[in-house]
C-alpha cells in the first residue's frame, strides 16, 4: 500500500514488513513503527480523542476532504491512497502554527496529554475552513476530552484564532492508482475491494468475513480480546456505496456514507436532525463510522435504527445475485440479529424527504450530550392534518432486546387531537408496551418515565 | 522563547514524552500483571507451567519472588504488592509477567491458572461499618454541646446524603519504567506525584538501600492526587521485574486495568442533622460520615482527617459533633483526590444550607452570609484553629454586585413562573480551603541552585509537574528573585537523588513549600555574590541590584555589568556558586485523638454562583453562567490561575452531575471505561463561564505574597449540583433528596419521586 505521511510518500509491502499487517490501528503504527509518539494513547476505544490524526482523501467527486479520525481505531489498511497528517507534520520549519500558537499563548494545554489531540482537530477544523466560534469549536472538539483545563482557556485560544488571517494550506495526495489489497499473513486475512461487485464476490466467497469501515467498534473488541487472527474486508474506499443522492420525494444515502455526511444531508430536509445527528459519538467517529455500521451491529440502542423507524426507511440489501428492498421495521428480528443473508450487504438506505405538514421529534437520552452510548432514544414522526394527528410512525431504542416500533402507541395517537392532552393520555401505552431492563446506563423505571415524558416533550417541541 | 513557554509549546506539537513515549532500549521488556476477577477470595493453586513456555516470556513472579517486604503502604503496610493467600477487590494484582511483545504477555495471560475460592466480600459501606471493619481509630469532633443547641433551634432537620466515587481518569494513565544498572543500582523513570515513596516502596521491596534507587519523574500527565500512592505500583512492579531479569522493564497500564484497579475519590454516605433558628443561623451540627476506603488504609486517615477539618466550610457552627468511620470493603483502595476528603465534608453543610433556605424560605446565599466566620467574633474552628486573616463577607458583597445575584434570582423566578417544564436554579457556594499537609511533618521542602560561570542557572526542586504549572511558578520565583531573565533559568525534572525525602506534590503545597526553599537558597547565595561584588566594585551591598540579568548599584544605574560577567570573577575568586536550602512551615500542629490544633498556615477564600437550566422531562441541564471570584494574593502567573480554578471547578461539576461508577453485586466495577464513565466533555462547561482572580487579599502567605490554588477552587462545582437542587424546588416542592452524582436520571428520580431500581 502507498500512502503520505506529513508530507512523505510511504509504501508499506506487508510481506517484507513483518510486524506490520493492515488491521493495527493507525496508533499502533505510528507509536511502535513509526516513531511518532506524539499520537497519545488515552483510552484507546475512541473515547478520549488523545490520538486524534488527519486524513485527506478525494471524495467520490475527486475532491480532496480532510477531516479529524481517532488514530486508535482507523486501521493502517484504510490509510492506502490517503494522506495521513498527525500531530508532528502541523507546525512547519519549527514554527508553530497558528493554532497551536494561539494555544500557547492562552495556556490551553496543562498537563498536555490530550493536548495533540485538541490541536489535531482544531487543525482539521482550520483547514476546512470552519469559523472558529463557540459552537462551532464545540461541534469539532466533541470527542477530545480533557481532565486538566475545563476547557475554558481552550475557547479562548481557538477564539483567537479567528482573527487571523487564513494560510491555505492543501495537503498533496498520491496519484489516483489504485489497487485492491488483499494480505493474508499469520493467519489473518485482510481484503480491500475498491468496487460493490468485487466486494460482493468477496462476500459470496467469504460470507463469515468481517466486514469494517469505520472500525470504531471492531478496533475496541480487539483492544479488549486481543485476538491472534481476523478475517476483516475493509469496504470504506468503495466510492458506489459512499453517495448521498436527491430523487423526487426521498434521499438515498450509501451504506457506507459517513454519519457526518448523512448528517449533513438529511439536515437539509429536517432541520432537527442537525442537533440530533450531532450527537451520535463524535466527529472523529461520524467522520469514519457509518449508518449500515450502526445498523449492521443490531444493538438494541443506536442512534441510526430509532430513526430510520419513525421515517419508515427502505433499507436495500444486495448480493452478487439479487437485491432486494426492505421496511427498516423487517430487519431486526431478535436480540443483535437480523434479516440479512450471509452473501447479503447492506448497500443503501432510502428515507423519504418530509411533505408540508409532516413533522419529526427525535431524542436520544444518555449521560452525557457528546460521545456517549444512549440509554433510551426516541424518534417520532407524524404529519397534522386540520389539528388532527396522522402518518404516526415510531421508534424506540434501548426500550427492548431490538430497537423498535411502538404499535400501540400509533395507532392512539392516529386520528386524535395534536394537544398536549392527547400525548399526556398517550403516556400509559409506553409501560403496557415495554418491559425494558436496568443496567449502567440506567434503571428500567428510568426508561420508562423518560418514554413517557418524552411523548410530552415531542408535543411542547413539535406545537 | 523561555523554558516554561517551550514546555507548553512542546506539548502542543505532541514532542513531549510521558513514559509512553521514551525510546525504548533494545532489550526491554513490557511488564504486565495477572489480576484477581474476585473480590475476596482465597487462592488455592497457581500453575504457571504452561504460560511460562510461550515463546518471549521471560518472568512469571509470584509475592514469593520478592527478594523484601511484600506489604507497602502510604500509613500503615496492610497492602500486598502481589496477592499472598487472599485476593481482596477485583483487579488485585496476583503476578507480574515479563515478556519481549505485548501480544506474548496476553498469550501468557490466557494460559495461566489461577484457583480462586471465592468468598463472601463485603461492598457496601453499611455493612462495613454494621461489622466495625475499620482498619484505624474512626475520628471524632466534639465543639460546643450539640445537644442544648438542638434544643434551643427553631427548626431541626435531619438526612441522609451519599455523594459518589470519582475516577481520577488523568489522561495519561499509570506508567513507569526501571533500568537496573550495572553498579547494582537502579534508575526508576515514574509517572508520579510522589516520587519518594515510590523509592522507599521499591527499597523495602527489593532489599536495597534508598540511596541506590534513583527516581526521576519529568511531567507527568496529569494526576489530581490519583498519582500519590497509586503510583507506587508500577514504580515497584517494574522494579521487582527489570531486577530479576536484569534488563530494563517498561509497564504502561491500559485505560481499562488503570480504572480497574486504582482506587479513587471516597464514597461517603452522611447522615446529618441541623439545628438553626428562623433567621437561618446555625446552632447545632451533628453528622456521622461512612468512607468506603476499599481494601486497604492506603491514605484514608489523612483524608479523612482533612474531611473533619473541612466539614464547616466557612461557617461557624456553635456546636458540632461528628463522627467520620473509615469502612474497609473489597473494592481498590479509594485514595488521594484533589480536595483530599474536603469536598465530600463540605458538600454536606452546603446541602444543609440549601435546606436552611428551603426551610426558612430565606434566600440560600442570605443564609451562607448570616453563618460566614465573623472577622473578630465567631471566628474559632471547631478544631480551636482562629480563622484569621479572614476575607470572605469582602468576598461576598463584591461577587453578590459582579455576578447581578439578586436580579437575577428574580428573573429565573419570572422564568420558572412561565415555563411548565424547564426550571431554573441558582446556587452560590463558598469556600475556606485549609493549606498544609495536615500531617504537619510533611509540610518541608529543599532546594538546589547552581549557577554556572555563564551567569545561567539551575534549579532543583521536590515537586513534581503535572500540569498544574508548578515549574512555570518556579521559574518566576527564580528570575523575580534572583534578578535574572527567564531564557537563563533552567527548572530540572525532579529527581530523588538529588533533592531527597521530597514530600509528594499535594495538598496545594507545591508552590509554597518548593518556592520557599528556593527563594531561601537564592537569597543566601545572592548574598554571598554580593559581599563578593561590595569588595571588589565598592559598591555598598544595600545598594546593589540584580535586574534582567545585569547587576547595578543604586547609586549609580548607567554603570550596568552583565550577569555573566560578574559571576565569571566571583568563580576566579573561588565564590561557592551553588546553594542548597530548606524549607519547613513554621507554626502548625495538630492532634488527631482531640481534634484539636492549628493545622494550617492559611486558608484561601473564595466564591462561586452557578445557574443551571434543568429540562425536569429529561433530567438534561445545562450551566447558563458562572461566577468565579478567588482569592489568589499576589498570583504568580494569572493564566495558570485561571486555568487550575476553571479545571477545578469543571472537574468538580463532573464529579456532581455525571461520573457515576457502578459496581455489580460482586464487586466488579461495571464502569471502567470511558464509554461508560462520563467526564465533562467540551459542551458541559457553563455556557458563561466568568473566572474573577481576587488579587486583594491584604495578608502575606504563600510565597511571594501568592496563594495556594490548586485544591480550593474544586468546590465551586457543587453550586451546579446545589443549583439543580434549587430548581428542583420549583418542581416538586415536596422535599427530595439529591445525592451526587446528580445524574439525569437521580434528578428526574428527585423531580418525580420514583424509586430506583438495582443497575447490577
Amino acid at each position: 500500500m502507498k500512502f503520505i505521511l506529513n508530507g512523505t510518500p510511504v509504501e508499506i509491502d506487508f510481506i517484507k514488513e513483518k510486524l506490520l499487517f493492515p488491521h493495527m490501528t493507525v496508533m499502533d503504527y505510528l507509536r511502535e513503527h513509526a516513531h511518532l509518539t506524539g499520537t497519545k494513547e488515552g483510552c484507546g476505544i475512541g473515547d478520549c480523542g488523545a490520538c486524534t490524526v488527519c486524513l485527506a482523501e478525494r471524495d467520490v467527486f475527486g475532491n480532496t476532504v480532510i477531516s479529524s479520525v481517532n488514530g486508535c481505531l482507523i486501521m493502517l489498511g484504510m490509510l492506502d491512497n490517503k494522506h495521513l497528517i498527525t500531530i508532528e507534520g502541523v507546525a512547519k520549519n519549527g514554527k508553530l502554527h497558528l493554532v497551536q500558537q494561539s494555544l500557547v499563548e492562552k495556556r490551553g494545554s496543562q498537563c498536555g496529554f490530550c493536548s495533540p489531540g485538541m490541536v489535531m482537530s482544531a487543525y482539521a477544523h482550520y483547514l476546512n475552513k470552519k469559523p472558529f466560534t463557540r459552537s462551532s469549536i464545540e461541534s469539532s472538539l466533541s470527542g477530545n476530552l480533557c481532565r486538566c483545563t475545563g476547557y475554558e482557556s481552550i475557547f479562548q485560544a481557538l477564539i483567537d484564532v479567528e482573527k487571523y488571517e487564513r494560510i491555505e494550506e492543501n495537503p498533496e495526495l498520491p496519484e489516483n492508482s489504485r489497487e485492491e489489497l488483499f494480505v493474508e499473513k499469520n493467519g489473518s486475512v485482510y481484503i480491500k475491494p475498491l468496487d460493490l461487485q468485487s466486494l460482493l464476490k468477496y462476500k459470496r466467497w467469504y460470507p463469515q468475513y468481517t466486514l469494517v469501515s469505520g472500525a470504531s467498534d471492531l478496533s475496541v473488541k480487539y483492544k479488549t480480546e486481543h485476538p491472534a487472527s481476523v478475517s476483516l474486508i475493509d469496504i470504506s474506499d468503495i466510492e458506489e456505496l459512499k453517495g448521498v443522492t436527491i430523487n423526487k420525494d426521498s434521499l438515498t444515502i450509501g451504506a457506507n456514507a459517513s454519519i457526518e455526511s448523512a448528517k449533513e444531508a438529511l439536515s437539509v430536509y429536517y432541520p432537527q436532525l442537525s442537533e440530533y445527528l450531532s450527537t451520535f459519538a463524535s466527529l472523529q467517529i461520524r467522520n469514519k463510522a457509518s449508518m449500515a455500521g450502526s445498523v449492521a451491529g443490531a444493538s438494541p440502542v443506536g442512534d441510526i435504527m430509532p430513526l430510520l423507524l419513525a421515517l419508515r426507511a427502505g433499507i436495500v440489501l444486495t448480493s452478487d445475485k439479487s437485491s432486494r428492498s426492505i421496511e427498516s421495521r423487517n430487519f431486526n428480528t431478535a436480540y443483535r440479529r437480523h434479516i440479512m443473508a450471509d452473501d447479503e450487504i447492506i448497500e443503501k438506505f432510502i428515507l423519504p424527504l418530509p411533505s408540508e405538514r409532516h413533522k419529526l421529534f427525535c431524542s436520544k437520552q444518555s449521560k452525557r450530550k457528546d460521545m456517549d452510548i444512549s440509554s433510551m432514544t426516541f424518534c417520532i414522526s407524524l404529519s397534522i392534518d386540520n389539528g388532527i394527528i396522522k402518518d404516526v410512525s415510531t421508534g424506540f431504542g434501548g426500550m427492548a432486546a431490538v430497537p423498535c416500533a411502538s404499535g400501540k402507541i400509533e395507532e392512539f395517537l392516529t386520528g386524535r387531537p395534536f394537544t398536549e392532552d392527547t400525548f399526556i393520555k398517550a403516556k400509559p401505552l409506553v409501560r403496557q408496551e415495554f418491559s425494558t431492563i436496568s443496567d449502567i446506563r440506567g434503571s428500567a423505571e428510568y426508561r420508562l418515565l423518560v418514554a413517557e415524558n418524552l411523548l410530552i416533550k415531542c408535543f411542547n417541541d413539535l406545537k | 522563547m523561555d523554558q516554561s513557554l517551550k514546555r507548553t509549546a512542546s506539548h502542543l506539537k505532541g514532542e513531549t514524552r510521558y513514559i509512553d513515549d521514551l525510546d525504548k532500549p533494545n532489550n526491554v521488556l513490557y511488564g504486565f500483571i495477572y489480576r484477581s476477577n474476585f473480590a475476596y477470595g482465597k487462592i488455592e493453586k497457581i500453575d504457571i507451567e504452561e504460560a511460562k513456555r510461550v515463546k518471549d516470556v521471560f518472568a512469571i513472579l509470584s509475592y514469593k519472588d520478592i527478594p523484601g517486604k511484600n506489604f507497602m503502604g502510604a500509613v500503615f503496610d496492610d497492602e500486598p504488592i502481589l496477592a499472598e493467600e487472599h485476593v481482596e477487590f477485583i483487579g488485585q494484582a496476583i503476578l507480574l509477567i515479563a515478556a519481549k511483545s505485548k501480544s506474548a504477555a496476553f498469550e501468557a495471560i490466557t494460559k495461566i491458572k489461577v484457583d480462586i475460592k471465592e468468598l463472601e466480600p463485603v461492598l457496601d459501606v453499611e455493612e462495613s461499618y454494621t461489622k466495625g471493619n475499620f482498619p484505624f481509630d474512626p475520628l471524632h469532633i466534639v465543639s460546643g454541646d450539640v445537644e442544648e443547641g438542638f434544643a434551643k433551634s427553631d427548626f431541626v432537620i435531619e438526612g441522609v446524603l451519599n455523594t459518589g466515587c470519582q475516577e481520577h481518569f488523568y489522561l495519561e494513565t499509570q506508567a513507569a519504567m526501571s533500568v537496573p544498572k550495572p553498579d547494582g543500582t537502579i534508575l526508576v523513570k515514574t509517572s508520579s506525584q510522589n516520587p519518594s515513596e515510590n523509592q522507599l516502596i521499591i527499597s523495602h521491596a527489593l532489599k536495597l538501600e534508598s540511596s541506590k534507587i534513583e527516581v526521576v519523574t519529568d511531567i507527568i500527565g496529569g494526576g489530581f492526587g490519583g498519582k500519590e500512592t497509586q503510583s507506587n505500583w508500577c514504580a515497584v512492579w517494574t522494579s521487582l521485574l527489570a531486577n530479576h531479569c536484569a534488563v530494563p522493564v517498561i509497564m504502561v497500564m491500559d485505560r481499562r486495568e488503570d480504572m480497574l484497579i486504582t482506587g479513587k475519590r471516597h464514597p461517603v454516605k452522611t447522615t446529618y442533622k441541623a439545628g438553626f433558628n428562623k433567621n437561618g443561623r446555625l446552632n447545632a451540627y451533628s453528622a456521622k460520615f461512612l468512607f468506603d476506603i476499599g481494601f486497604s488504609a492506603d491514605l484514608s486517615r489523612s483524608i479523612i482527617e482533612r474531611s473533619l477539618l473541612h466539614l464547616d466550610n466557612s461557617y461557624y457552627i456553635p456546636s458540632v459533633k461528628c463522627d467520620l468511620y473509615p469502612c474497609r470493603t473489597n473494592k481498590p483502595s479509594n485514595t488521594a483526590f484533589r480536595g483530599f476528603g474536603a469536598p465530600q465534608s463540605i458538600a454536606a453543610i452546603e446541602y444543609v444550607m440549601e435546606e436552611i433556605s428551603r426551610v426558612t424560605g430565606i434566600d440560600a446565599a442570605v443564609v451562607r452570609n448570616r453563618n460566614f466566620y465573623g472577622k473578630s467574633v465567631r471566628n474559632t474552628a471547631p478544631y480551636g484553629q482562629k480563622i484569621k486573616d479572614n476575607i470572605i463577607g469582602d468576598l461576598y458583597k463584591e461577587l453578590l454586585k459582579t455576578s447581578d445575584y439578586k436580579q437575577r434570582v428574580k428573573s429565573l423566578k419570572e422564568f420558572n413562573k412561565s415555563s411548565k417544564w424547564k426550571k431554573r436554579g441558582i446556587s452560590m457556594v463558598p469556600v475556606k480551603f485549609g493549606i498544609s499537609f495536615t500531617t504537619s511533618f510533611l509540610n518541608q521542602g529543599a532546594a538546589l541552585v547552581n549557577m554556572y560561570k555563564d551567569g545561567s542557572l539551575v534549579v532543583h526542586q521536590g515537586g513534581v509537574e503535572m500540569g498544574q504549572g508548578l515549574y512555570d511558578k518556579m521559574m518566576n520565583v527564580v528570575s523575580r528573585e534572583f534578578g535574572i531573565t527567564k531564557e537563563s533559568v533552567r527548572i530540572c525534572s525532579t529527581n530523588i537523588s538529588v533533592i531527597p525525602n521530597t514530600s509528594a506534590t499535594a495538598a496545594s503545597t507545591g508552590s509554597d513549600i518548593n518556592g520557599h526553599a528556593i527563594k531561601l537558597a537564592i537569597d543566601r547565595l545572592k548574598n554571598r555574590l554580593n559581599d563578593f561584588i561590595s569588595l571588589n566594585y565598592s559598591w555598598g551591598k544595600e545598594d546593589i541590584v540584580w535586574e534582567n540579568s545585569f547587576i547595578f548599584s543604586k547609586k549609580n544605574p548607567e554603570i550596568r555589568y552583565p550577569i555573566s560577567e560578574i559571576i565569571k570573577n566571583a568563580y576566579l575568586a573561588q565564590v561557592s556558586l551553588s546553594e542548597q536550602a530548606y524549607y519547613k512551615t513554621p507554626g502548625i500542629h495538630f492532634d488527631r485523638v482531640i481534634a484539636r490544633g492549628n493545622p494550617f498556615y492559611y486558608y484561601v477564600f473564595g466564591l462561586s454562583v452557578s445557574e443551571v437550566e434543568v429540562d425536569m422531562l429529561t433530567g438534561a441541564h445545562k450551566i447558563i453562567r458562572t461566577d468565579i471570584l478567588h482569592d489568589v494574593g499576589e498570583s504568580l502567573d494569572k493564566l495558570i490561575d485561571k486555568g487550575q480554578i476553571e479545571g477545578a471547578f469543571v472537574q468538580c461539576s463532573g464529579w456532581a452531575t455525571m461520573e457515576e461508577l457502578v459496581y455489580n453485586s460482586k464487586g466488579a466495577l461495571l464502569t471502567a471505561s470511558p464509554d461508560s464513565y462520563k467526564i465533562p466533555g467540551i459542551a458541559d462547561i457553563p455556557q458563561d463561564f466568568r473566572v474573577n482572580l481576587y488579587e486583594k487579599n491584604p495578608f502575606n502567605a504563600g510565597i511571594l505574597k501568592s496563594r495556594a490554588v490548586g485544591e480550593p477552587p474544586f468546590i465551586y462545582g457543587l453550586s451546579v449540583w446545589l443549583a439543580i437542587k434549587n430548581a428542583l424546588i420549583y418542581f416538586n416542592k415536596k422535599s427530595c433528596r439529591l445525592d451526587l452524582p446528580a445524574t439525569k436520571e437521580k434528578i428526574l428520580k428527585c423531580a418525580y419521586s420514583y424509586v430506583e431500581s438495582d443497575k447490577n
